[in-house]
């Protein structure tokens, strides 16, 4: 089943697989969608928003990637973590095909990102 | 292309901007199926929220009570103390004195001596033209007293003005000139109230003896106000602030300490004496070697090694020294 997210305003559309996503940063008003061959995207969407957005369209959807929403700077995929550091406050992500991404979210939240994914004992790769 | 899914993109009831209430120490599931935690808020409703399993319930970021809040406050109070703390040493304390402000050469900083107003004491002496008419001439005599080499120049007629700024090197046409008024260092001004020719060049009341010049003729004395101000606004005449050392024969202690080489301008029965120490003296032993001479009212003028000009002096004396702001006193004749 291909789960596929719509961005869409008056001027721009994006429409990608929502397996694709590697993580989502925020960028002030803007966000960049992060896809796992290392392509970018900036949409004008706030974190928020396309928070709201993902959920809609995803919502109750049989095998729907995981996206977490870690901080109020990113969302990724749990399909592409690969490392949390919690000292240096990184967050690597790391396709199949080798590109990796880093991403420096609060350390609170990484925290509570390394104890949930160890208390529902979920491997990433 | 799924028609529907753009059309639902954003909801009617979510097409207004809403409050991201996320906070920044925690995670939350947007999309999967990860187990949720629910809240027992959201157990007991049947409408689940529009986010899938929020780790803790996601509370209003302004109704947390940050650290940041906090240490603003604190900050904001510091410096409501420290404004309180500013106006108290300002209005109960006092000013603090600035240093450094006047313009002495070899002189220690001068500090800025309260206005004393001794009604009793306050006089004003001025210069008498002993022979009208008569060409004006300059006496110089040299006298030691108690070790202090004075140089006297004595004024017979002439007319004294105030010049402020530079002195025009070509011109020679003068009997003798010196620097009248202090300057301040920081505003590159005289200090002090400072007329020339009724116009008010620089105020301030922070020295208590002062000159005026009316029509040429030079006028000292010891006062904090004086009515001779009025005359000198009003009829076009010259005024300039200094200290006063010798207020009718009896010296004035006056706060700058230190050696330097000191000039006065004296009036004594109606004669104008410009008087300067030829060795680096304080204004202690300045004022009594002039008191001692007979002086019986003395201003103190700028010491050290400033331009100071007479054409008919026989001594060689260097070219002096310049300064932003200075002003002179020159008697032509």
């Amino acid at each position: 089943m291909v789960h596929e997210i719509i961005l869409s305003n008056t001027t721009d559309l994006l429409r990608v697989s929502a397996h694709n996503i590697m993580a989502i940063t925020a960028d002030g008003n803007s966000s960049i969608v992060i896809l796992n061959d290392g392509d970018t995207k900036c949409v004008a969407f706030q974190m928020g928003e396309l928070e709201r957005i993902i959920y809609q369209q995803l919502n109750n959807s049989d095998g729907a990637p995981t996206l977490v929403r870690v901080g109020r700077s990113c969302m990724i995929n749990l399909d592409y973590l690969y490392a949390i550091n919690l000292p240096k406050k990184k967050l690597i992500m790391r396709s199949d095909n080798g590109y990796k991404h880093t991403l420096y979210p609060s350390r609170d939240a990484l925290r509570e990102l390394k104890e949930f994914i160890e208390n529902h004992k979920i491997s990433t790769l | 292309m799924n028609e529907d899914k753009i059309k639902d993109n954003i909801p009617d009831d979510d097409k207004r901007i809403t409050h991201d209430d996320m906070s920044d120490t925690s995670i939350r599931i947007v999309s999967g199926s990860m187990p949720v935690n629910r809240t027992p808020e959201e157990e007991a409703t049947e409408t689940p929220t529009w986010y899938a399993a929020p780790a803790e319930p996601p509370t209003p970021r302004r109704q947390e009570p940050p650290q940041r809040k906090r240490g603003m406050s604190c900050i904001f109070i510091i410096v409501i103390a420290v404004i309180a703390l500013v106006i108290l040493f300002i209005f109960f304390i006092g000013k603090a004195p600035v240093k450094n402000a006047d313009f002495e050469h070899n002189a220690e900083p001068i500090e800025h001596a309260p206005i004393v107003v001794d009604d009793s004491s306050a006089m004003v002496v001025t210069a008498i033209d002993e022979a009208p008419g008569e060409k004006a001439i300059i006496t110089i005599n040299q006298d030691t007293i108690d070790h202090v080499i004075l140089r006297i120049y004595t004024l017979h007629g002439g007319k004294a003005e105030l010049h402020l700024g530079p002195m025009d090197p070509n011109d020679k046409d003068y009997l003798l000139a010196v620097n009248a008024a202090d300057a301040r260092a920081d505003k590159n001004e005289p200090v002090g109230m400072f007329v020339l020719n009724g116009s008010i060049k620089a105020k301030g009341d922070n020295k208590n003896g002062f000159c005026a010049i009316l029509d040429g003729q030079v006028s000292i004395g010891r006062q904090g106000e004086t009515p001779l101000f009025e005359r000198v606004i009003n009829e076009g005449g010259s005024f300039f602030r200094q200290y006063s050392i010798v207020n009718r024969g009896e010296t004035v202690a006056i706060s700058p300490k230190g050696k330097s080489y000191r000039r006065a301008l004296c009036v004594t029965e109606g004669v104008v004496q410009v008087i300067e120490s030829q060795n680096p003296v304080s204004f202690e032993t300045f004022s009594s070697a002039l008191t001692d001479l007979g002086v019986k009212d003395a201003l103190a003028l700028v010491g050290g090694d400033v331009f100071v000009s007479c054409p008919s002096d026989t001594i060689s004396r260097p070219a002096g020294t310049h300064f932003p702001g200075e002003s002179f006193l020159i008697w032509r004749p």
